[in-house]
């Protein structure tokens, strides 16, 4: 598994036992496709899964690159259609030339949502989907987005337009969003997707950018714990006692949940890898601090600025990982993992390696 | 059912007197004399009055008995079976009187059959109640003599200046009179959880609420007294809709699904069951996931709707968002109502769809049959959730679709005089609105309302007043061409003459007067009133403190004090009445404090020239 981070961005890569190839996000470097560069490094030509989280442009960047030059076989989605009805808004703002940049950005995104459509490769997913190709010894299971935080960042996009006058016109706070004077807050977050990859013992979980959600028992981390343990499957082992975890978005406080970490490392602890988010300080010290009581050992993908510092400062050390740099040029993580023992990890120049 | 005796002549109560023994075999199509049934009759009218229609018919038939006793020696009553009908046989002096109407059921899902029973569909929309009754009454038209009380109360209901009590009062006897004279339900109302009012009832909204609700108590005791079929194919959420239906005392059946569908997809109201059941098949929830959604997702149906929606594939999804345009069932062979499927059509326009998006709008069940071998029509579920969006995303091709179906064409029946109307409505043309306004005018004030309220988006004076003139004018229309009696027409005929500044100040006061004679526990009405004459130069200190005293012990929780008051400080400001409102100000301080802060925050004006 190679994790690439830059500081804004995050993508990740994943080579499965059978060589199959799972990608997830994607995002760039001085114009470079991180992904990209590191699957021709790979000789890989084609994506067997490519999983886009959340419509965050730091996952997302570059996108096209990847579904151009790897002509991936399917493509898991975040749920699309609340992003689709922000388009239509946009599409109909009565100020044309002000939302001009926004029109743009979103005319790719219905272009590319329509061309994978009208080829059948896009899935939009949620809780319970499962890819386990025919004869292979792994799995990869949606984790979430659950439907009630679906249901809710989609009630909150349609909150972005209200009636008045008879007419359906854009709210205050939809307008301001697009004068860039008011953030749209949590909600991409509220749909990212999460994927646990099991293979015989072994398990990952890549957690998007999964939050804490509303606080209501269906919503972000518990919604998730409670739609796992709720079915008769056993689902409820695929975070339980995990061996390598993508920390959900960059270690933010709002994505930590106590409840998941302790069934993460149940039986002992676990090793945790995050990618750094430079405008927010993410990961934040908090966070950082909590991960010292569930993980063994932390790796941060990163062009760092300041995150080393505070990894320290939450009582971290260097560490060594015991193997020489990857090839890759990208500030990146990879963690090989064989059937038994410890994985072994190797730490890209910019990147971070702590216990 | 034995009924009071309204008025002698065919039609009215039955029942017919036998010796001897009661016997559920004795027809129900005699007469018998009417001092005795009205005497019979008015007390089981009381006695169903207490009750509410709260308690079962053998709790009634309880009552019923306890104060025939009461009034009589020897009396017997017998309740025959519920399957057969509100029947009642009452034994008094021996004396055997059997009243009976068909039986009035709550139909589950959509009946495979309606045999002869005619539809009437209920579609959650503003102008329900005024439709409804055009229609129902219409309804009554065809099954009864022409020459009958019912036929003649049921025109009543069609003429275009009934006002809207009478129009009431009409309709229920008429309904009354036309369920006596059958054996079978002569009405199927569908989807009749959309007459739940889901709408908050500010005071100045109040009117739209208070229509649903006169017509859905109107068809409640409408279908106690038999001939009813009541289709529950939705629920609304609003309210606890159950309480408004499962307390009558109906025969209950479940119709059967259409499909094979899956258990889970159960869970949901028989109108998503299509759309969990497509969703399943399309692999894009597994049926447990349904399960979840149910357990998990607050107004999970919805939720099903979009997830459907934003499966389609951008042509069939602007295809869908068209057709919330329609609401009436449509017939689907090459068309969907006036839109033909056309098979070298790439986008849906206001003219045609893509051929390829047939099937997936029936397979989706985004539209779906009304029941076998019937018309299709779009599920108020999914109309009521897509139509938001579809202004956005095809606001120019719904505008030309209701342009399009706005005039009615050589189809004269009711239904597709009321259809054009609403479409006429929908498109804002005023002239267009009028002139399709057959039975009822409150739809026009939704298109004055707007006008008035359009007034907000202009700067240029000149074009508000205008705006505002043109409101005034489609008020006045309404009160003088239609119900007279339409206290939102009045009031709102009052307050844009003037916003539009007419000199006409007579007409002003007098339309204020009228709305709050016709509506005097609404408090903004009442506020402009006194607002306006406070404009005039009329002393209202006292009047108005009294009032808000009262207000204030009558509906605080409706922010009674806040609408009344705001509305007399504003005529206040407007007249330059600054000793007057810091007057009120002064001896209402506490109340408003407390009930109406925003109205004393809104009041520098009166402090600074205090």
């Amino acid at each position: 598994m190679y994790l690439l981070g830059p500081g804004v961005g995050e993508t990740i890569v994943v080579v499965l036992p059978d060589g199959r190839i799972v990608v997830v996000d994607s995002c760039e470097q001085a114009g470079v496709n991180l992904a990209a560069s590191l699957l021709t490094e790979l000789g890989v030509k084609r994506i067997d899964l490519l999983i886009v989280t959340h419509p965050d442009l730091d996952h997302v960047r570059g996108l096209t690159t990847l579904l151009h030059e790897f002509d991936p076989v399917r493509v898991w989605r975040h749920p699309f259609g609340l992003l689709r009805e922000i388009l239509a808004m946009l599409s109909n703002a009565t100020d044309a030339t002000h939302y001009t940049r926004h029109k743009q950005a979103v005319a790719g995104a219905v272009a590319l949502d329509e061309h994978l459509t009208e080829r059948g490769l896009v899935d939009d997913v949620t809780y319970g989907k499962v890819w386990a190709p025919p004869g292979a010894s792994y799995a990869v299971h949606a984790l979430a987005p659950t439907s009630y935080d679906t249901k809710r960042a989609r009630d909150r996009v349609r909150g972005l337009i209200e009636k008045r006058h008879g007419r359906w016109l854009l709210s205050a706070h939809a307008k301001r969003w697009l004068d860039d004077d008011a953030p749209l807050g949590d909600l991409p977050n509220m749909v990212s997707l999460g994927v646990a990859i099991e293979w015989g013992q072994r398990r990952l979980i890549l957690a998007g950018d999964i939050e804490n959600g509303d606080g209501g028992p269906y919503s972000g981390w518990t919604g998730v714990l409670d739609h796992l343990d709720r079915g008769d499957d056993g689902r409820g082992r695929l975070v339980d006692d995990v061996d390598l975890i993508k920390v959900a978005h960059h270690g933010s406080a709002r994505s930590f949940s106590r409840a998941a970490w302790e069934r993460h490392a149940r039986a002992s602890k676990t090793l945790g890898v995050v990618t750094t988010y430079s405008p927010s300080r993410l990961p934040d010290r908090v966070t950082l601090e909590a991960l010292r009581v569930h993980c063994s050992r932390l790796g941060v993908a990163a062009d760092a600025g300041d995150a080393f510092d505070r990894a320290m400062e939450a009582g971290w050390v260097v560490a060594d990982t015991g193997q020489p740099a990857p090839e890759s040029l990208a500030p990146c993580l990879k963690v090989v993992f064989g059937e038994g023992g410890r994985p072994h990890v190797y730490r890209g120049r910019p990147a971070g390696w702590f216990e | 059912m034995l009924r009071p005796a309204r008025k002698e002549g065919p039609g009215q109560a039955r029942g017919r007197p036998t010796r001897g023994h009661s016997s559920p075999a004795v027809s129900s199509r005699g007469r018998i004399q009417p001092d005795t049934i009205s005497s019979i009759a008015s007390g089981f009218w009381r006695i169903s009055a207490a009750t509410k229609w709260t308690t079962s018919r053998r709790e009634t038939a309880r009552l019923l008995c306890a104060w025939a006793h009461a009034q009589a020696r020897d009396v017997t009553c017998l309740i025959a079976p519920p399957t057969k009908g509100s029947a009642c046989l009452i034994l008094v002096n021996s004396l055997c009187f059997v009243a009976m109407t068909s039986a009035s059921r709550i139909t589950i899902g959509s009946p495979q059959s309606l045999g002869t029973t005619g539809s009437v569909f209920a579609y959650g929309d503003r102008d329900d109640p005024a439709r409804l009754v055009v229609l129902l009454a219409d309804r009554v038209l065809t099954v009864c003599d022409q020459t009958s009380d019912a036929a003649r109360n049921a025109k009543l209901c069609l003429e275009p200046r009934t006002p809207w009590r009478t129009r009431l009062q009409c309709l229920r006897s008429a309904l009354h009179d036309a369920a006596d004279g059958l054996d079978e339900p002569f009405i199927a109302l569908w989807d009749v959880d959309a007459l739940v009012s889901t709408e908050t009832e500010s005071w100045d909204q109040e009117r739209a609420s208070l229509l649903r609700r006169d017509i859905l108590h109107l068809v409640r005791d409408a279908a106690a007294a038999g001939g009813w079929i009541l289709v529950r194919t939705s629920r609304t959420h609003a309210l606890a809709t159950s309480t408004v239906f499962d307390d009558l005392d109906l025969e209950r059946e479940i119709a059967p699904d259409t499909k094979e569908i899956p258990e889970e997809a159960r869970l949901f109201a028989p109108e998503c069951r299509p759309i969990a059941s497509w969703l399943v098949e399309r692999n894009i929830l597994r049926p447990r996931d349904l399960a979840e959604v149910e357990r998990t997702v607050e107004r999970s149906e919805e939720h099903l709707v979009d997830l459907a929606y934003e499966s389609l594939p951008p042509v069939a999804r602007n295809a869908v968002s068209i057709l919330t345009a329609l609401r009436a069932p449509q017939g689907l062979n090459g068309h969907y109502g006036p839109l033909p499927f056309e098979a070298g059509a790439l986008n849906a326009s206001a003219r045609s769809l893509p051929a390829t998006t047939r099937a997936l709008l029936v397979d989706s069940g985004l539209i779906q049959r009304t029941w076998v071998s019937g018309p299709w029509r779009m599920p108020r579920i999914v109309r009521a959730r897509l139509a938001q969006l579809a202004l956005m995303t095809v606001g120019v091709e719904l505008e030309e679709v209701h342009r399009s179906q706005a005039e009615p064409g050589a189809n004269t029946d009711a239904e597709a005089l009321v259809e054009a109307h609403y479409h006429a409505i929908c498109t804002g043309d005023i002239e267009l609105s009028k002139r399709t306004a057959v039975y009822y005018g409150s739809e026009l004030s939704e298109v004055a309302t707007r006008l008035s309220l359009g007034s907000q988006d202009v700067e240029e004076l000149s074009e508000k007043k205008r705006l505002f003139t043109a409101a005034a004018n489609l008020f006045h229309h309404v009160v003088t061409n239609f119900d007279d009696t339409d206290a939102y027409a009045w009031e709102y005929y009052g307050y844009n003459l003037a916003r539009a500044e007419s000199a006409d100040t007579t007409e002003i006061l007098g339309a204020y007067r009228r709305a709050f004679a016709l509506r005097p526990g609404n408090p903004l009405y009442h506020g402009r009133l006194l607002g306006f004459r406070a404009q005039l130069g009329q002393s209202i200190v006292e009047e108005t403190i009294v009032n808000v005293r009262q207000y204030a012990l009558n509906a605080p929780e409706r922010e009674s004090v806040s609408f009344f008051v705001e509305a007399v400080m504003k005529g206040l400001w407007r007249g330059a009445q600054r000793q007057q409102a810091h007057k009120i100000l002064t001896a209402c301080h506490a109340l408003l404090e407390r009930l109406a802060p925003r109205t004393l925050q809104k009041a520098a004006w009166v402090r600074v020239s205090a």
